[in-house]
């Protein structure tokens, strides 16, 4: 298997079964038969994905608070209290800015880290090996080690900054902290952009490089006319997985900034962490979890077509 | 030439420059992880002025609450593993060979599943959960995040399915093997190596989670992230056992990937690109 072909077509119909080939009740019998493969997975996706996905909407329209003795139907009255606010609202701003931020971060330098990588000199191997570690780290604990880097005072980042003369307390302003954020989820998955690049670019044909190069072409007008056009799915998926990532980040603020300093880095995953298990507002949370997932429909859209089993 | 060795050049210390931005984090902590509470917070310029020290670890050891969240993570994280690389196996392979009833509505289940925010399901899986008495017990955070990981990992078995040659199975079938005959003895022997493959980065995915033990698991069931988490308070931070038990976590991880990196590398495009 070489690494091209890791990147399987889907193959638009599966192969027949062996028995569905032939004709009557043991072709019905055979597909009944099949679903035994997928029963136990059902169970599990029905447990963890459907019933919970059900119950969160029935929260969503329901009185959920500790004092109410039996949960009635309040229709959107969760969502006007706790979605249509300001604080929402501006969660749903310092979100937005983790995406976008981090989109663009992470695909510039890992497009640049990929062109590198791509050029396969000696010792590529080790350093994509040593690029892979990051992504595949416990984030919580990045998150801590990145604070300890941090800290003022003690941390090697900061007493760096200090001999330029640049007093950091980055925790303490509203942008630096969440420059910090942006930045801690870039040194994760930066990598990730790099290998799916990477392996994108190994899949490439040759001959329309090679014409470019004989037509003069600047490094420029090949990456811009060529190559990011050639691997324009790549880079779509890749860039989805890195946006839905971004939206549901969490670990890393949690061990971070906690949201602070005040709200500068409260995303709506940890806005509603807080409302439903600090102050008990369990109706408020699902109806906040529910408007993310439908504001995010048309990302989830675009990423079910592309990956359509 | 001379072009082409300067591009080279740069190309290499680029390449180190990136390679050193991920490793110092790690090799940062390590460091402050052998450093007793004193030195630990030293100004750095004295950094690598200290006797290097095991305390830290000795007495982590020492911890009960410590010892109980590392087996509570080392148990969650076989049961799910184990679960979800029997599972993805079998549905891989339905997925990859076989047609069934509501093929189409499963895979569009499990891409959901996959991709929803964690958030949206631990807030009513808490009260399910609390409902039925299972809150701060490990099973229900196995078996959730078994359920997490499933998508992905059954992805990546489907690709290793789809790359198998289909004459084996064809031959194994005339020759009159049965199902249970031709999994045991021809189609998990080819897909081993993706077997192995979805269950390092499955291990690793339930390993590295946070939201859903954090909620569902306080004292009983708390795995170690819910633990290290926990050496932040508002007064002050213990440094050196924070390193000490960040560097307990993060090691298995680190000595897998160097292990299989390789596999990895194949899995992580396979399993994302589908």
């Amino acid at each position: 298997m070489t690494s091209t072909s890791t990147i399987p077509a889907v193959r638009k119909h599966p192969l027949p079964d062996r028995g569905a080939t032939r004709r009557g009740a043991r072709a019905r019998r055979a597909r009944i038969l099949s679903l035994g493969y997928v029963t136990p997975t059902w169970i599990l996706m029905i447990t963890v994905g459907v019933i919970p996905t059900g119950y969160a909407i029935w929260m969503s329209v329901t009185d959920q608070s500790l004092t109410a003795s039996s949960p009635d139907f309040v229709g959107l009255g969760n969502f006007v209290a706790s979605v249509f606010t300001p604080a929402f609202l501006s969660s749903l701003g310092v979100t937005a800015l983790f995406v976008v931020a981090g989109l663009l971060i992470q695909f510039t330098v890992g497009y640049l880290l990929a062109v590198l990588i791509h050029r396969q000199l000696r010792g590529f191997r080790i350093a994509r090996t040593v690029l892979l570690v990051p992504m595949l780290l416990t984030p919580v604990v990045v998150g801590l080690i990145w604070q300890f880097m941090l800290s003022p005072g003690l941390g090697v980042i900061t007493t760096f900054a200090d001999l330029f003369g640049w007093h950091l307390n980055v925790f303490a302003d509203p942008w630096s902290a969440r420059l910090v954020v942006v930045l801690i989820d870039s040194w994760m998955f930066i990598p990730f952009v790099m290998l799916m690049l990477s392996a994108g670019m190994t899949a490439l044909p040759e001959e329309p490089l090679e014409a470019a190069a004989i037509d003069g072409a600047s490094w420029w007008q090949t990456t811009r006319y060529i190559i990011l056009p050639m691997l324009r799915p790549v880079i779509t998926i890749t860039l989805l997985v890195r946006c839905v990532d971004a939206v549901r980040l969490f670990d890393v603020i949690f061990a971070t900034t906690k949201g602070g300093p005040g709200t500068a880095t409260q995303s709506v995953s940890m806005l509603t962490y807080t409302t439903t298990f600090q102050f008990y507002q369990f109706g408020y949370g699902a109806a906040m979890s529910i408007a993310v997932a439908v504001l995010m429909i048309p990302v989830y859209f675009i990423y079910i077509r592309l990956t359509r089993i | 030439m001379r072009r082409s060795r300067v591009k080279n050049t740069v190309t290499h210390a680029v390449l180190v420059v990136a390679s050193l931005l991920a490793i110092f984090p790690l090799f940062w902590v390590a460091l402050a992880s052998f450093k007793n509470n004193r030195d630990v917070i030293d100004p750095v310029t004295q950094a690598f002025d200290f006797v290097p020290t095991a305390a830290n670890y000795v007495s982590l050891f020492g911890t009960p609450a410590f010892v109980g969240s590392a087996l509570t993570s080392v148990l969650i994280t076989v049961i799910s593993t184990l679960v979800v690389v029997a599972l993805a196996t079998l549905g891989g392979y339905a997925f990859a060979r076989l047609r069934f009833p509501g093929r189409r509505l499963l895979a569009l289940v499990m891409v959901i599943v996959q991709i929803i925010p964690g958030i949206v399901l631990i807030v009513p899986l808490y009260r399910l959960v609390s409902g039925i008495g299972l809150y701060d017990q490990w099973l229900p955070i196995a078996v959730i995040m078994a359920g997490l990981t499933l998508p992905f990992a059954t992805w990546l078995m489907l690709a290793f399915f789809q790359n198998a040659p289909l004459e084996i199975e064809e031959a194994a079938l005339v020759d009159g093997a049965t199902r249970f005959q031709l999994f045991r003895h021809v189609l998990i022997p080819m897909v081993a190596p993706g077997m192995a493959t979805a269950g390092i980065f499955t291990a690793i995915a339930v390993w590295n989670s946070f939201l859903i033990p954090v909620v569902l698991g306080q004292s009983n069931a708390e795995t170690l992230t819910v633990y290290v988490a926990q050496f932040v308070t508002f007064q002050d931070v213990n440094w050196g056992p924070l390193c000490a038990t960040a560097v307990l976590i993060l090691a298995p991880i680190v000595l897998f990937v160097l292990s299989m990196q390789r596999s990895l590398v194949k899995g992580l495009t396979a399993g994302s690109l589908k």
